[in-house]
């Protein structure tokens, strides 16, 4: 087995591609929080009076609160008055077509792969694309507002469909509800808002791609979904940043609605810089999502592929309301060097035959360590509510760290509920079937690898898919013999 | 500290004034830390991740008394029909007080068995290293209470080798004079190398409306290549509190099988810490919990594999009826230096009703890579087709629930060595549950 963990240990090794740096001008505000920086913030963004009393009421709750401990990751404490609220590319006259686009910025993207222009003429993919705080393109809107789907920055939907974002904005994720959230609420800079009205099956994925670019600049997206009755949507959500030295802290929030009958799908695949071999840099990822199945018949999907930050704390959850309402959580979860997560989900069971699935893979590799937190929770008035967990962990190398944490908190005596978990390494009756079949040390891990993680790759939209196994591949190439 | 936990204190401090100072009071000092711990520690709350789900209060509002008890039971008749099975030796204690007469302490030539309260007045020191040495002071309030206030409790020492055949069996009854009182009984079991022997604990009430509160701490040393079979059944009375902590030291090639029944008490909870501390230790851990009207029923299992090749296994059921309220906590830790664990976790919970409550908390925290670990844990009811089946053979609906619920609860219940207590847990289950579920 030695050989294997040492080619592990080298193919894990490998550097992150995604580390540069693009030298925009950008309009930033110095580092601090208080009122003022608040109201500068809403009022650069141009925001309703509501608005900015939504976040300093968000401000004075976050003052008198805790940040949390609970969780099992360390990480030198955060100064919240070190930090920018907020960064912009210097404002530009309004965009009409993509030619009008920063070519740096366009230059970025394409060194992600992800050109633009190339999405536009492919797939059928909209991309909204977040250069740090502000939204600077969006495309395919013409075509989804036929159909009559909304889908633009956040700052555009609080000017424009006010009335949407004061009904739903905070319904989820209300700012009382942690302390990142809260935050949050007080300081956002950006995010997406897409609205999909009544019977509307969306003809497009919606897909953002994140980028925190300015060095020291928290980004505090804010997403918000809505799903009317009978429609349908899948959302994508990726994310690389680049390299850099200072840990930089990202507290988004996102809230998802569905009312009766509709679905939502939301997957991430995030990918944000880990910090180096010693741990220094890296991000800071506190992310609150939550969905919320409304209507009866409703369905919502969370699907994550986490293989960046330093520290991700992350709990995509599901408050299953609405009677036969259906909730997902797919996961894997890779921790590498000195990298850190603590991530799961709560499946709050409310409605009668209200179902959940929980699927969380965890990869912990040198010194990462990977635990899963989960709640399941069926209230006493969810007859038949009906849940089934299943965590597996692998581990890769001698220093890394799993754990399960899962609590399980039952009502309702017509409710079923399973967890399993499994802990384990890549087994050597496994690696030498595979050996033996003439496979290299590498393609059978990375096969192995790939295999263990499936379930959750299956669930991701074709494109992500992709991106997903390449991912998978980079972070723990080499490594795997 | 808030005024109930200052209330213990003064109350622990005047115990501890009133002990005479003969050579027996060896353990003042740690009598006297131990108040101290306790006035760091204060009782625990919600805050406390361990007792997040179980809450104190109810048992702090019964205030209970920490007293000096002494008299002696003398009501023989009613307790000799529960020592009838052959054992190796027995303790019988009343109302947390060793009662020499209806015990029988001869045993195997070698082996020692006494009471901790005789131990303490004659300051037997090589009975009473053990006193402690597990569980320090104590991790929470009511242990560092126990520790500054014990009063009585069973010593036990196994030599070289030695193999006890029949059960040693500790026999603690509480009457209904014990109402109002918290009994702090601590026993400390230590088994040389390659001893082998069979411990099995009773609670009983004679009174089912008694009230009080059992506050214990169990400390049991296994050295290398020993092996101890450990049988508790806790049926205390259906308003009394019980919690005990029981400290395990697993040593290398050393086995430990615990079969737990917890049917009794309004509030009752019990801690399990076992320390894998040697190469080849094992350890078997069954328990099964019955919690109705009122009842709330605490696990929590803490296993922690500090070596390497070592083996757990755990497997714990409940059946929930009435307002009945279990709390299940397992948590298996391996830690770096600790390869080629195997650990392997189970908890099922059968609900029969609509107004009971399971909150169920198994975990995994693994420092090392090459281990085999899982746990899984499962809330369900009565399969609609297993009770079908059984009324198409004539047994009404709860003739039928029972049955069910019984072969759910069997599999603990058979792991049971002693046929008596077997037969005597069926029966009293089915007794429990004999009401409309």
């Amino acid at each position: 087995m030695g050989l294997v963990d040492s080619e592990m240990e080298t193919l894990i090794r490998s550097d992150y591609a995604e580390g540069f740096v693009t030298q925009i001008e950008s309009d930033t505000l110095p580092p601090g929080l208080d009122e003022s920086v608040i109201r500068t913030i809403s009022s650069r963004k141009q925001e309703p009076e509501w608005m900015l009393e939504k976040r300093l009421a968000a401000y004075q709750f976050w003052l008198n609160m805790q940040e949390p401990d609970w969780a099992t990751i360390r990480h030198p404490p955060i100064d919240f008055n070190g930090i920018s609220y907020y960064s912009s590319p210097k404002k530009k006259p309004q965009l009409d077509s993509l030619d009008e686009v920063d070519p740096e910025l366009l230059a970025t993207y394409e060194k992600l792969g992800i050109p633009l222009e190339e999405q536009k003429a492919l797939a059928g993919v909209a991309v909204d694309a977040v250069f740090d705080s502000v939204s600077v393109a969006t495309t395919f809107r013409e075509s989804l507002s036929e159909a009559g789907v909304i889908f633009c920055s956040m700052s555009e939907a609080i000017r424009e469909y006010p009335s949407l974002v004061q009904q739903y904005m905070g319904t989820v994720v209300p700012h009382k509800d942690n302390f990142f959230a809260a935050l949050n609420s007080a300081v956002f800079s950006d995010g997406t808002f897409v609205y999909i009205p009544r019977g509307v099956k969306c003809p497009m994925e919606l897909s953002t791609y994140f980028r925190i670019n300015e060095a020291n600049t928290g980004q505090f997206e804010r997403t918000l979904i809505i799903a009317e009755e009978g429609s349908q949507v899948s959302y994508l959500e990726g994310c690389t940043a680049p390299m850099r030295d200072e840990n930089q802290l990202h507290a988004a929030v996102v809230e998802l609605v569905a009312l009766e009958d509709a679905r939502i799908k939301y997957s991430t695949v995030q990918n944000w810089y880990p910090g180096d071999n010693q741990g220094r840099g890296g991000i800071y990822n506190f992310v609150t999502k939550r969905g919320d199945c409304r209507g009866d018949r409703s369905r919502i999907s969370w699907t994550q592929v986490e293989t960046g930050s330093a520290v991700t704390w992350k709990y995509p959850s599901c408050i299953l309301r609405g009677k036969n309402s259906v909730g997902e959580f797919y996961s894997v979860a890779v921790t590498k060097g000195l990298q850190q997560a603590d991530t799961g989900t709560k499946m709050i069971h409310i409605g009668e035959n209200s179902h959940s699935t929980i699927v969380s893979k965890g990869i912990s590799a040198m010194q990462g360590s990977n635990a899963y937190r989960g709640l399941v929770r069926v209230a006493a008035k969810a007859e038949n509510a009906r849940n089934h967990t299943q965590c597996d962990s692998l581990l890769i190398g001698d220093q890394c760290a799993a754990h399960t944490f899962p609590y399980i908190e039952v009502k309702n005596p017509t409710a079923r509920v399973e967890h399993e978990a499994t802990t384990s390494k890549v087994s050597e009756d496994q690696l030498f079937y595979c050996r033996q079949r003439g496979l290299t040390e590498e393609n059978a891990v990375s096969m192995i690898v790939n295999g263990f993680c499936k379930e959750v790759f299956n669930e991701l939209p074709m494109e992500f898919a992709v991106e997903a196994q390449k991912l998978l591949a980079v972070s723990l190439e080499g490594a795997v013999g | 500290m808030n005024a109930c936990a200052s209330s213990f204190h003064k109350a622990a401090t005047e115990y501890i004034d009133s002990l005479s100072n003969s050579k027996g009071e060896w353990l003042t000092e740690q009598r006297r830390a131990a108040t101290q711990r306790f006035t760091a520690l204060g009782f625990p709350d919600a805050g406390h991740e361990a007792w997040r789900y179980t809450s104190v209060e109810g048992l702090l509002q019964q205030n209970f008394k920490i007293t000096k008890n002494t008299q002696v039971f003398p009501e023989h008749e009613v307790i000799r029909q529960f020592l009838r099975e052959p054992v190796a030796a027995r303790m019988v204690f009343v109302d947390g007080i060793f009662h020499p007469d209806l015990s029988d302490t001869a045993g195997q030539t070698g082996l020692r068995v006494g009471s901790l309260g005789t131990a303490m007045a004659t300051g037997d020191s090589s009975l009473l290293g053990g006193v402690g040495s597990l569980s320090g002071l104590g991790d929470h309030g009511f242990a560092a209470l126990n520790m500054a206030t014990l009063q009585d409790g069973v010593v036990i020492k196994v030599p070289t080798g030695m193999t006890i055949q029949q059960p040693i069996e500790l026999l603690h009854i509480a009457t209904k004079g014990l109402s109002g009182q918290a009994l702090r009984t601590r026993h400390s079991v230590v088994l040389e190398a390659d001893a082998s022997a069979n411990l099995v604990e009773r609670y009983l009430s004679l009174d089912s409306e008694s009230n009080y509160f059992n506050n214990l701490v169990c400390e049991i040393s296994l050295e290398d290549g020993a092996s101890l079979i450990h049988q508790r059944a806790q049926e205390e009375s259906r308003k009394s509190y019980h919690l005990c902590d029981i400290h395990l030291d697993i040593q290398g090639n050393a086995h430990y099988q615990g079969i737990n029944a917890a049917l009794g008490g309004a509030w009752s909870r019990t801690t399990v810490h076992a320390r894998l501390g040697g190469e080849g230790a094992n350890i078997e851990l069954d328990g099964f919990y019955l919690a109705g009207e009122g009842q709330l029923t605490d696990f929590h299992l803490d296993v922690d594999h500090s070596v390497a090749n070592c083996e757990s296994r755990e497997n714990f059921k409940g059946i929930l009826y009435g307002a009945g309220k279990a709390v299940f906590d397992g948590l298996i830790r391996v830690r770096e230096q600790a390869q080629k664990s195997q650990a392997h976790l189970y908890n099922a919970n059968l609900m029969l009703s609509r107004r009971a409550e399971i909150d169920t908390k198994p975990q995994l925290v693994i420092l090392a890579d090459d281990v085999k670990c899982s746990h899984g844990t499962t809330v369900g009811q009565i399969d609609d087709q297993a009770l079908f089946y059984l009324r198409s053979r004539g047994l009404d609906k709860d003739q039928a629930k029972r049955l069910l619920s019984l072969g759910f609860a069997s599999e603990i219940i058979d792991s049971f060595q002693c046929e008596y207590l077997r037969e005597h847990l069926r029966e009293e289950i089915v007794e429990r549950m004999s009401f409309k579920i």
